[in-house]
């Protein structure tokens, strides 16, 4: 089998297990990003919504697997291997969404939450006595900036009339671009860029509101902290990972390093290996820390203090299949993600929100033009 | 300490946070020189406006439990410990008792009937000794 036919294959297993992985790591009480009171994680609608969505994700991967070879052959790689990814992402999202719905469409006809008190908590002692993120772990993402400025700045009086294209994987060397200042030195701006930009995720991430359980509120404030601290970690990392990769990027631009196929594959390996450890920490911790074992005694503690109260239905602030968050009340710029876990969402019903969503719009379309 | 609101229900919001920051420095669990949350944070965490925590604090403050810094922001003033009840705490609180006691007594409860549900809860009060939170 072809180059091209391996990517298309891989393609094909990497959206559709994504899809599997954002509605297998929600926790037995948000299904689909649908809020359902405790007592209604088994009902037979969840199972079945669960089974079709299984169901609809394994044929459109078996239909795309058996397909893309032919569009291979027939169409041409570049095309394919942009449209698999593509259509079986919005087939995904479509699934998910009509999943998302019919349990809200559900959970509203049959009045799940009829007879239950809701309540909102929090813990005060998350904010007087804070998780703490690592911070030790930020301080290579300056390092290798400061080694990619040096770089930069030996390299660049012997720079030839153009570079090469390393915007794509593997680039060709008939696609070069002329040697400009912005050209040269761009992999160095993003990278102080994600300098400054992910301690202020990480402040942001640390702020935003924990993802407590009414009903079970002793054991999801020790897992919310375990969670925060894994999560702050991996994004402190992610500094470090993206910089790593934005050297090699670099290396490569200033044809320092051949541009190969392997050299390009490898520069992207520090990013591969911080999504593979994302999705084990989502994996093993769960959302909000769902999966990890409550300790005896603050179980027992919760067990002796519940008074039959669940958390609030707040499916009326999610929008989109739970993607989108809306709500004018909350103070909150950054929340986390309902319908996928390890993310953070902001919050579009902020001014200051408005405010960045335009900033980023203008940013972008002078970029653009 | 843990805070409950039910934003559905019949008491205000403000009320709600304001009983349970009473009831968490009576039972031990919040110490005079203990930290609250900002305005901003507390409201964020429990999804509501942050004036309606500004309301809750003020009224916390103006009963004298709590003080607002600029600078370190709402801290518990006092508590069990902190010796006797400051001039005119006990008036405010006689013309809250008098709401509450015209209520029982407007539902035909006794005199006794009243006396020792008062008991029955303050005891409680004095003797649920609470891991700090």
């Amino acid at each position: 089998m072809t180059l091209p036919g391996i990517a298309g294959l891989l393609l094909v297993a990497a959206v559709t297990g994504g899809w599997s992985l954002v509605a297998a790591i929600t926790p037995p009480t948000l299904p689909f990003g649908v809020r359902v009171p405790p007592e209604r994680i088994a009902d037979r609608e969840i199972r079945m919504t669960r089974r079709r969505y299984r169901r609809d994700l394994l044929v459109t991967a078996i239909t795309a697997t058996i397909a893309v070879i032919p569009a291979l052959l027939l169409i041409g790689p570049s095309i394919v291997l942009s449209a698999v990814p593509l259509i079986l992402g919005l087939a995904g999202f479509g699934f998910y969404w009509r999943a998302h719905s019919h349990l809200r469409h559900v959970k509203a006809r049959d009045d799940w939450y009829a007879g239950t008190r809701q309540v909102v908590v929090a813990d005060t002692r998350l904010r007087t006595d804070p998780v703490r993120p690592a911070w030790r772990w930020w301080w290579p993402s300056p390092a290798i900036l400061a080694v990619s400025a040096v770089i930069a700045t030996i390299v660049y009086p012997d720079l030839p009339a153009t570079l090469p294209n390393v915007d794509e994987l593997t680039s060709s060397s008939a696609q070069r671009i002329d040697t400009t200042p912005l050209a040269a030195f761009s992999p160095v701006l993003l990278q102080a860029g994600f300098v400054l930009l992910v301690p202020l995720l990480v402040i942001g991430v640390c702020r935003s509101r924990p993802e407590l359980d009414a009903a079970r509120p002793n054991v999801s404030v020790r897992r919310w902290r375990t969670y925060l601290s894994g999560m702050t970690t991996i994004l402190l990392l992610s500094g470090s990972a993206i910089n790593l990769t934005l050297l090699m990027v670099g290396l490569r631009l200033w044809e320092v390093l051949d541009d190969t196929a392997v050299i390009a594959g490898l520069s992207y390996l520090p990013v591969a290996g911080l999504v593979i450890a994302l999705v084990v920490f989502e994996v093993r911790v769960g959302y909000g820390g769902h999966r990890l074992l409550p300790r005896p005694d603050e179980e027992a503690e919760d067990i002796a203090e519940d008074d039959g109260s669940v958390q609030r239905d707040d499916d009326r602030y999610w929008h989109l299949g739970g993607f989108l968050y809306l709500n004018r009340d909350d103070p909150a710029i950054l929340v986390h993600q309902r319908a996928v876990g390890g993310s953070w969402t902001l919050n579009l019903g902020h001014p200051i929100v408005w405010l960045l969503l335009l900033a980023a719009t203008v940013i972008g379309g002078v970029a653009v033009v | 300490m843990r805070i409950v609101l039910d934003l559905d229900g019949d008491l205000p919001i403000y009320q709600q946070i304001r009983d349970q920051v009473v009831a968490a420095i009576a039972t031990g669990e919040l110490a005079a020189g203990d930290a609250l949350p900002s305005t901003r944070q507390l409201g964020a965490d429990l999804a509501i406006n942050f004036h309606t925590v500004s309301k809750a604090y003020d009224l916390l403050r103006s009963e004298g439990l709590i003080r607002i810094n600029r600078k370190s922001g709402a801290v518990v003033r006092r508590d069990p410990n902190s010796g006797p009840v400051e001039a005119g705490i006990v008036d405010g609180w006689r013309i809250r008792l008098r709401a509450l006691l015209a209520e029982a007594v407007a539902h035909g409860m006794s005199e006794a009937d009243i006396r020792s549900h008062v008991e029955s809860e303050s005891r409680e009060l004095r003797t649920t000794e609470r891991a700090p939170r």
